[in-house]
């Protein structure tokens, strides 16, 4: 370094005032940043020429504008003569007719001036958003929508598009569909938010969009077959469908893509690409993937897939992932639970379920250290059969996610009858107790608590039992009920552990309370006594209601 | 991290570039920071001159464009890491300084900082009275109260209904 320092200042004690901000840096930054300096005085910079926003190139001015809603950059005008324009020249349009307290006709006024203000300039709008309502009596708002659609597209040289129409019956669409005559030359980004489109627009908007990045659709009645072909540039592919329709078809063959999600029921057929080179992100839910061979997410289709969620699509009962590529891997499903997986995704780092039943899951073996997140209610259980089942697949699929560290959330919102918590005999000696590190427990009966967690304590052994609520006036209803659950474990784990009433209290080696501390965010151990103190006082106590958990320590079995 | 900097001649041994702000401050700054700078990329791909004086960028700013680049350069930093340091850039910082800056990333093509900082500064006037925002940007009012009256006419929607606060 032949640099000649005269004198390296830290840059701390010069530009303290700016930088202090950046202190958890700031270390780093000086091993980077050194400064040559001569002696000048910082005070007397305020002298400099620029001092008002109104100096700012008209670039700068329109990129702050535009991270303002239409509505704020127009109360720009007023601030002075300079501002009085700027934000009809912003590059961006961003009109929701909510704004306008149902003023159809100001809205629409307004939209048609400020575009053609745009037109007559020959401006050119990067973002343009509409959110309008529409009526079959108001014919007019559409023919406006119409007339403009094309302009702003072709002229303007649209690069985001974003058209939302709230419609009061379904059927309403565009009559001469302009969305159909455009060709779509500088657009990266379309959202159509109900927007009746029919199969052959669709496929316009495919093909000549050259540049389309990103396509969003929700809703769009009239859409029977989404085709994304080869050749398109698509690298994001949302498509949600919540009305219930019958025969839709999506069909998807872009390998550019890097996330796909698919919301509605609708059969996914793979057409003639089953390959994404590029894929990060699926999302599908309620989708039908029976075309689909059952390896479908594996490495040798989508090596790059990170992000996996599959909710309710019950074509896929069973199936194989081998996939090295994988972080994330969720799975929902409710009353049918998934039946024979298996999951070889040695880089995994999370894994959750959500479901009624514990589905049946095997694990490869895995390399790095991985968590699961595991769901379930208790509520499907309706006898001792169904009881005894459900606990022994839950232990086998506890056994299967041995490797990874595990939090399991049992709910549970019907009570009574016979569904306390049972383990016939001839699964009894198969369970095996596995250590989980976080285990709650929502919505229980008190009186049939004990049986079920007697159960519970059979195949597996928490580490962290909680977060439950905890509060020393009485409460009715189902928080009431987890509050009769909290009194449960503080009776049974600290108070009388040496009573013992149940068999798993003779493996609890020591218990610990801990409370949550929501001014510091963080858990800290508090004592029992104390806790008992506050509820004997309970009315003079200033505490209400906290989040407690409980550490056990088990003995070695 | 000593790996990277090992490979190839391109990223070599962190080679480094000395700027210049427009009072005469100098700042050692290693290339692969420099080069975050669309600007100063360019400058340093055309000639050789390891000195690069920026006229119109005075010290404060440019000293924190530089901690910006830095951050960014580094590749021991997660990229969480850096999006908490970008939004601890900008907060509290007086509309003065933002202002300079966002002028600064502007010329030194700084994109992803330039983006940030105009974002800043758009934050800042939302959901402020016309008032506020004149008083805090220094903007000298030069309507005059009939004037200013007529244009709110045009534009009524703008001011229907508002639920602004006043700081």
């Amino acid at each position: 370094m032949s640099l000649t320092c005269q004198r390296i200042e830290r840059i701390e004690s010069r530009f303290d005032k700016h930088l202090l901000a950046t202190r958890p840096l700031l270390e780093k930054m000086q091993r980077c940043v050194e400064i040559q300096t001569t002696e000048r005085d910082d005070d007397d910079d305020g002298s400099n020429s620029m001092d008002r926003i109104s100096e700012l190139p008209e670039d700068i001015s329109h990129h702050i504008l535009s991270f303002l809603s239409q509505k704020e950059a127009v109360q720009t005008c007023v601030l002075s003569k300079s501002w009085r324009y700027i934000w009809s020249t912003r590059p961006k349009i961003e009109f929701h007719e909510d704004c306008f307290n149902g003023n159809k006709e100001t809205f629409m006024s307004t939209l048609d001036k400020t575009l053609q203000g745009y037109h007559d300039q020959k401006l050119c709008i990067q973002e343009f958003r509409v959110d309008m309502w529409v009526d079959h009596y108001h014919s007019k708002s559409i023919s406006l929508l119409e007339k403009w659609i094309s302009r702003v597209v072709i002229n303007m040289r649209v690069k985001t598009f974003n058209l939302y129409m709230l419609a009061f019956t379904q059927i309403c669409k565009l009559s001469q569909n302009p969305l159909d005559k455009v060709l779509f030359k500088h657009l990266q980004t379309l959202t159509l938010t109900l927007v009746y489109i029919e199969d052959e627009t669709f496929e316009k908007i495919i093909s000549c969009c050259p540049l389309i990045e990103k396509l969003y659709l929700n809703s769009c009645i009239g859409l029977k077959t989404v085709r994304v072909n080869k050749g398109c540039n698509l690298k994001d592919f949302v498509w949600l469908m919540y009305n219930i329709q019958k025969d839709l078809i999506v069909e998807i063959n872009a390998p550019t893509l890097e996330t796909i999600k698919i919301v509605g029921i609708a059969n996914w057929f793979h057409g003639h690409n089953k390959y994404f080179p590029h894929l990060k992100s699926l999302y599908t839910s309620e989708v039908r993937l029976a075309s689909w061979s059952s390896d479908m997410f594996s490495s040798n289709y989508m090596p790059t897939l990170e992000n996996l969620t599959i909710q309710y699509c019950y074509d896929l009962k069973e199936f194989q992932l081998s996939n090295n590529s994988i972080k994330h891997l969720t799975v929902i499903s409710s009353y049918e639970p998934i039946d024979k997986v298996v999951i070889d995704a040695p880089n995994i780092v999370k894994f959750e379920y959500v479901g009624d039943i514990a589905p049946s899951i095997a694990f490869a073996t895995t390399s790095s250290e991985w968590k699961s997140d595991i769901r379930l209610s208790y509520d499907v259980c309706f006898d001792d059969d169904a009881s005894s089942s459900w606990f022994f697949k839950l232990n086998k699929l506890l056994k299967a996610l041995n490797q990874s560290e595990i939090s399991l959330d049992i709910s549970r919102y019907h009570g009574g009858g016979r569904r306390n918590g049972h383990i016939a005999d001839n699964y009894g000696g198969l369970c095996e107790v596995v250590v989980v590190e976080h285990l709650k427990l929502t919505g229980y009966f008190p009186s049939s608590f004990p049986a079920f967690l007697n159960c519970l304590f059979r195949i597996c052994r928490p580490r962290i039992l909680g977060p439950c609520s905890y509060a020393n006036a009485k409460i009715s209803g189902f928080r009431g009920r987890d509050m009769q659950v909290t009194e449960f474990f503080c009776k049974n784990l600290l108070r009388g552990r040496k009573r013992r009433h149940y068999v798993w209290q003779q493996d609890l080696e020591e218990v610990s309370l801990e409370c949550f501390d929501k001014s510091g965010r963080e858990w800290h151990r508090i004592r029992g006594t104390t806790l008992f103190a506050r509820t004997d006082a309970a009315s003079k106590n200033p505490y209400g209601e906290q989040e407690l958990r409980f550490r056990l320590k088990w003995r070695e079995i | 991290m000593v790996t990277t900097d090992e490979k190839g001649p391109l990223t070599a041994k962190k080679k480094s570039v000395i700027i210049r702000s427009c009072d005469g401050d100098e700042f050692l700054v290693s290339e692969s920071a420099a080069v975050l700078s669309t600007s100063l990329k360019k400058i340093l791909e055309e000639k050789e001159d390891r000195l690069i004086h920026l006229s119109d960028i005075d010290n404060k700013t440019l000293a924190m464009v530089i901690a910006y680049l830095s951050t960014h350069a580094d590749d021991g930093l997660s990229d969480d890491l850096k999006r908490s340091f970008d939004q601890e850039f900008v907060s509290g910082k007086e509309f003065d300084v933002l202002k300079y800056l966002v002028l600064a990333t502007d010329t030194l093509q700084v994109t992803c900082l330039c983006y940030t900082v105009a974002k800043k500064m758009a934050d800042i006037m939302k959901n402020k009275l016309v008032e506020w925002v004149r008083r805090e940007f220094d903007i000298q009012n030069d309507y005059t109260p009939e004037a200013e009256a007529e244009i709110r006419r045009l534009d009524a929607w703008a001011w229907d209904d508002r639920q602004l606060e006043d700081d």
